[in-house]
């Protein structure tokens, strides 16, 4: 299974793993320590209420006096109104404590994957980024944040009980607490089922999830294959041993709750029993067995609390497990901390320090492998004069992509080195690398906001005068204009409501605005029909006219405009030149040609 | 139930498990009544037996104490009376855990049977009716929507149905053992239950500004993880960072101002529930003085006055929690109440014949909106059986739509479609689906197998079936490849394929159906020249009629005839060759996209 599986794992409770999800936390410890407080208080007014009772029907009624009542009166308010406050101030608290932890684990991760290298990104599906730093941190905050409280809780109660029952009378306490080890041999041998059970439930919830997720992605594919009656067998097999398991987690809850009544009960039975017997006696009074009554039901309600959060916790423990994962991802390209002193890091680049670059480059050895067994670039030498444009070609694997990404330092030579005018980049942050880059990618990525806004992620402090002149470059700038809103036309998630030539211009003119050193073009393959590809290209060529570009090409009319042509083979350059000179040898590159490779579209 | 169920299929779920809910009620109410038998046999301890009070005025008790030798038996052997009360809490357990388990029982059976129903129901309704609603909003009607139902009935209703059973037996308890006391002990449930009610009605504003800015927070995320190469590239991350920082403090702070009310209510809703008791505590004194009432029934008092508060509140809170269950089986029901694709007004019903199919296709007059956007005008051609058909056009032409009016996925709004003479309409659609192997534009993996994905349309296939058609769709090597071979899993626990193998996987499943139709719409888009031709060429062998829709000119260039299509109009049809020498537009898109070689070769 890998990482990224969203599947339940069928696991016990670890508590390393939840002890270093609280040390993360340690910035809450003041509200950790108060809440605590506020709930040993509350344990402890919960405990002198029956004794209250207590005192009340040996003060007044077996006394047969109401003197002292208005006193007594005001002291039950007066606990009632504290045991209000405290309730007040631990819900608040709690409460606090939930949100700001999700919001810490959240910006914990948001930064933790800040640091992280592309490959990471391109290994790891954004869905379940997401999920991680929503609904998983969510989760963790909650079950924390009140798991704590009720836990605190169950056990003051049963700390502040147990003294004062052993207090007022130790004999009779003693007793009364006679019924523990059965409840705590019970308690394992369900809890452990529960446990068990609530696994499987989980499990089979989450494909339960995905089945519907797939059912309804795929429903054209299923009724185009006409399989519609044997995805239904296949899900309706799945519910029916979620019915069955659901069934099985809820039967042992239905008999753990009553067994734990049952032996509260007996502890009332003793109460009662041996307390009445001390009155006929003497030896106890009648208010002392009331409280001790109360006490022997009030013992026995933090133990289904405390079921309840173990449950919470194993429900939650999938969530931190992939949250811990995430955050102790190491990134696998860092600075050395020499670079980060002089440029800063990711997060907080000294943007003064940054040299501005004239964009040579120049690879020397470089050998690259994704993994050690498949080398993908054996020993490249290549040297790009500053302001050259080099088309990249080659069938899919030969490692178009691969010098891309390490010309943008989203991966580093496994050998070998990378100069930008002249030094080794690795000498410069990777920051500094990535901001003298202009990129334009297949899938052109835009922005929630306007079309305004998105030129401007290009450079921030731009002016609207530059924003259009930057449009006008890429002769784009009436066909925003004849948008509805011009400039300021508001684009959805992702660019929804422009087509895909629309976002390839957007992109341009942001790649412009920011003037980059570098300039890298990755070209779209998807189907785009032939006149807006005209469009696009008219845009590439202006875009690349006197500035280094990389462009991984796919058609024909881009990589004739370029200075330079390489044709890679497995990581090798097998051809070099541009297009007339290539045709004229007659090699691979004619022979793609004559295949009409350039119809890729 | 005012949950709007009636006359529904979600309504006769739960109605067919009407027993089970009316068994769990009778149950319940058992176990109240025994739950109270043990405080009335305590004061019978405290009153009668240790004490000299009669006994307490309930016919039973005097009997069971009658039964077991009267008041001075009991005095010498006290444990015979404890033996009834732990039979008691015993009986009370069985009834709770029956109560439950019927519940149960019946919750899991309903939900069970609504999740088969809302996957049948998903896969009967038509595809239009998918493209109109969002993924995101059916997953979570089918799964969280579900669970909220099932919870409601599993948890909250039996709580509600506990809550009633308390009332109606305690209140009458407590009436006759002192009428005045029970005014006082019932004065504040009313307010309490008001209280609760009206301010988890109130609340839901706050529930509703906390959700929408997670809504808000998860949407910049998601919008961050896609853009994730541009931000680098632009180096924009401590741009970002300050964006996400800005939605994560908004959406803390929304949420504690939440918290802020939930803490108010729980402190108010205590302290209510506190003062209530003191007033019992304080008048039950006074009034055993009186003589009005023993010790024994004082704590009778008590403790059905906490029996009693606290579900009671939790009733106002279930109660203004309805909306949520009554909400989401709305929800739920608005996709059970789509009409099924055969019943779709907007399809033409199901046809009932099933012929054999040769293959010949005429398309005639055939017009289509969706909605209200006009897709194809008057289209009308005609193809014999085995020739294959190439289709062109713009982005929104029209191109897909025919081929889904094919499958009878949607129905033409005018004219007709005729196959080997015969209407469509008048034939079985999913007879027709399976004479058509249909490669979407989008082809759709399931998380199966490579072989079964393969394999999927048809049951009972051999490997060598499998493999032949692998190597005719050039995946063949591909999947030898992988580790597990065509036992690799596809998905999240497989491996994920670029969309150029993804084609051809869909490729191999539909050559796989030796279907007399083939479409294949946009199919070979991210797939080399010479594997396009590679698969072309494998068509051949296939002998169907064969529909090819693509941007690349050489795909089109070998084909029987050829449709061009602008704007849902037909603008040409016939043979490559007449095309090109009509000089229209597929002689324009040739020049095109050929001219610019044609000029160098």
């Amino acid at each position: 299974m890998t990482p990224y599986s969203d599947e339940t794992k069928v696991r016990r409770i670890d508590p390393r793993l939840w002890a270093r999800m609280i040390r993360r936390a340690r910035f809450l410890h003041g509200r950790f320590g108060w809440i605590t407080l506020v709930m040993i208080l509350v344990a402890a007014t919960d405990a002198m209420f029956p004794l209250l009772y207590g005192r009340a029907i040996d003060r007044f009624v077996a006394a047969g006096s109401l003197d002292g009542i208005v006193g007594f009166t005001g002291a039950f308010v007066g606990l009632a109104v504290v045991q209000a406050l405290l309730i007040y101030l631990l819900v608040a608290i709690a409460g606090r404590i939930e949100f700001d932890l999700m919001g810490r684990y959240r910006a914990d991760a948001f930064r933790h994957l800040q640091r992280l290298s592309m490959d990471y990104f391109d290994r790891t599906p954004a869905g379940w980024l997401i999920t991680r730093l929503t609904s998983d941190v969510q989760r963790l905050g909650q079950t924390i944040a009140w798991g704590l409280v009720d836990v605190v809780w169950g056990v003051a109660i049963m700390i502040a009980l147990a003294i004062a029952m052993l207090v007022i009378d130790t004999r009779l306490a003693l007793l009364v607490l006679s019924v523990m080890p059965p409840l705590a041999v019970a308690s394992y041998y369900f809890q452990k089922r529960i446990l068990r059970t609530q696994r499987r439930v989980r499990k089979l919830n989450s494909e339960i999830s995905a089945a519907f997720t797939e059912g309804i992605a795929g429903v054209a594919t299923t009724k185009t294959l006409v399989r519609e009656t044997a995805g239904l067998a296949e899900f309706t097999a799945l519910t029916g041993r979620m019915r069955a398991e659901s069934i099985r987690a809820a039967l042992y809850t239905a008999l753990y709750l009553p067994v734990v009544l049952f032996l509260a009960t007996i502890g009332t039975a003793i109460a009662v029993v041996t307390g009445g017997m001390g009155v006929r006696a003497g030896s106890i009074t009648i208010g002392t067995v009331v409280t001790f009554v109360s006490y022997s039901v009030q013992f026995f309600e933090p133990v289904r609390e405390v079921a309840r959060v173990l449950g919470e916790l194993q429900a939650a423990q999938s969530a931190a497990e992939r949250i811990d994962h995430l955050l102790q991802e190491d990134p696998s390209i860092v600075d050395r901390p020499a670079v980060t002193e002089r440029y800063g890091d990711v997060l907080a680049p000294e943007l003064a320090a940054f040299e501005p670059a004239r964009g040579s480059i120049r690879f020397e050895r470089v050998s690259f492998a994704y993994n050690p067994a498949e080398p993908v670039i054996p020993e490249l030498e290549l040297d790009v004069p500053a302001g050259q444009s080099v088309a990249l070609v080659g069938a899919t694997g030969a490692g178009k992509s691969t010098i891309v990404n390490l010309i943008s330092r989203f991966y580093e030579p496994t050998s070998g080195r990378i100069l930008i005018d002249g030094t080794d980049y690795r000498e410069r942050s990777i920051s500094w690398m990535q901001s003298q880059l202009g990129y334009v990618l297949q899938t052109p990525q835009l922005f929630r906001g306007t079309i305004r806004d998105n030129i401007r992620y290009g450079r921030l402090d731009a002016g609207d005068d530059e924003i259009e002149a930057a449009a006008r470059i890429v002769a784009a700038d009436e066909v925003f204009r004849s948008l509805p809103d011009g400039y300021d036309h508001e684009v959805g998630e992702s660019g929804q409501g422009l087509s895909v030539g629309q976002k390839q211009l957007v992109s341009f003119a942001r790649a412009v605005l920011a003037d980059p050193a570098i300039f890298i073009l990755d070209e779209a393959t998807s189907s785009i029909d032939t006149d807006t590809e005209l469009r696009i290209q008219a845009a590439i060529t202006s875009l690349i006219a006197g500035r280094t570009s990389i462009i991984i090409a796919h058609r024909l009319s881009t990589i004739r405009h370029a200075d330079r042509i390489l044709v890679l083979e497995h990581g090798r350059i097998v051809e070099d030149g541009n297009h007339a000179t290539l045709l004229a040898q007659g090699g691979a590159y004619a022979q793609l040609n004559a295949e009409q490779f350039t119809t890729a579209g | 139930m005012s949950v709007r169920t009636r006359n529904t299929k979600l309504g006769s779920f739960l109605r067919q498990r009407s027993y089970l809910f009316v068994g769990a009620a009778c149950a319940m109410a058992v176990a109240t009544l025994f739950a109270f038998t043990v405080p009335i046999l305590v004061q019978v301890f405290l009153d009668s037996i240790f004490g000299d009070q009669p006994l307490p005025p309930f016919v039973w008790a005097q009997r069971t104490v009658q039964a077991l030798g009267g008041l001075a038996v009991l005095r010498e052997h006290p444990l015979r009376l404890a033996a009834v009360m732990l039979v008691a809490a015993a009986l009370n357990g069985a009834g709770a855990s029956v109560a439950a388990r019927w519940m149960t029982l019946g919750a899991e059976r309903a939900a069970s049977d609504t999740r088969n129903a809302l996957y049948d129901h998903l896969h009967r309704v038509s595809v239009a009716y998918h493209g109109r609603v969002t993924t995101g909003d059916l997953i979570q009607r089918c799964t969280s929507d579900v669970d909220t139902l099932r919870r409601f009935f599993a948890i909250q209703v039996i709580e509600v149905g506990r809550a009633i059973a308390m009332v109606a037996v305690a209140v009458p308890i407590m009436l006759r053992l002192s009428p005045r006391l029970t005014l006082v002990a019932i004065a504040i449930l009313p307010w309490a239950f008001w209280y609760t009610y009206t301010f988890f009605r109130r609340m839901e504003t706050a529930f509703l500004a906390s959700d929408e800015s997670e809504g808000r927070l998860s949407a910049r995320i998601q919008e961050h993880l896609a853009g994730v190469r541009v931000v680098r590239a632009f180096g924009r991350v401590p741009h970002e960072v300050e964006r996400f920082d800005a939605a994560n403090r908004e959406y803390t702070s929304i949420s504690v101002r939440m918290i802020d009310l939930l803490a108010r209510y729980w402190g108010v809703s205590s302290l209510m529930v506190l003062l209530q008791l003191a007033a019992v505590v304080v008048v039950g004194a006074t009034l055993a003085i009186s003589g009005e009432l023993t010790v024994g029934a004082v704590l009778v008092f008590i403790t059905a006055e906490l029996m009693l508060l606290w579900p009671v509140r939790e009733m106002g809170m279930i109660l203004a929690d309805m909306g949520k269950a009554r909400v989401a089986a709305g929800r739920i029901n608005e996709i059970l109440l789509q009409p099924e694709e055969d019943a779709d007004p907007a399809l033409r019903g199901p046809g009932l014949t099933r012929p054999s199919i040769e293959g010949a296709i005429e398309f005639r007059n055939v017009s289509f909106a969706y909605g209200d956007i006009a897709t194809l005008h008057n289209v009308s051609f005609r193809v014999e059986p085995g020739e294959s058909v190439g289709i062109l056009g713009h982005t929104g032409a029209g191109k897909s739509t025919l081929m889904l009016l094919l499958a009878r996925l949607y129905d033409p709004n005018d004219g007709q479609i005729l196959i080997d003479g015969k209407d469509i309409t008048t034939i079985d659609r999913r007879w027709m689906r399976q004479h058509i192997g249909f490669v979407l534009q989008e082809p759709f993996l399931y998380a199966k197998t490579l072989h079964d994905n393969i394999a999927l349309a048809r049951s009972h296939v051999p490997d060598g079936k499998v493999h032949s058609v692998a190597r005719q769709a050039a995946i063949h090597d591909v999947i030898l490849g992988f580790h597990q071979g065509y036992r690799t899993p596809v998905g999240e626990r497989g491996v994920t394929l670029s969309g150029g193998q993804k084609q051809r996987v869909a490729i191999a499943r539909a050559l796989l159906t030796d279907a007399p139709i083939l479409v294949f719409d946009d199919s070979l888009s991210a797939v080399d020249n010479r594997t396009d031709t590679h698969i072309r060429q494998a068509l051949l062998q296939h002998r169907a009629t064969t529909f090819l829709i693509s941007h690349r000119v050489s795909t089109l260039a070998r084909t029987d005839r050829l449709l061009v299509l602008r704007d849902g109009r037909v603008v040409e049809y016939g043979s490559p060759a007449e095309l090109i020498a009509a000089g229209g537009e597929f002689a324009r898109v040739r020049q095109l996209q050929e001219g610019e070689s044609h000029d160098t070769v």
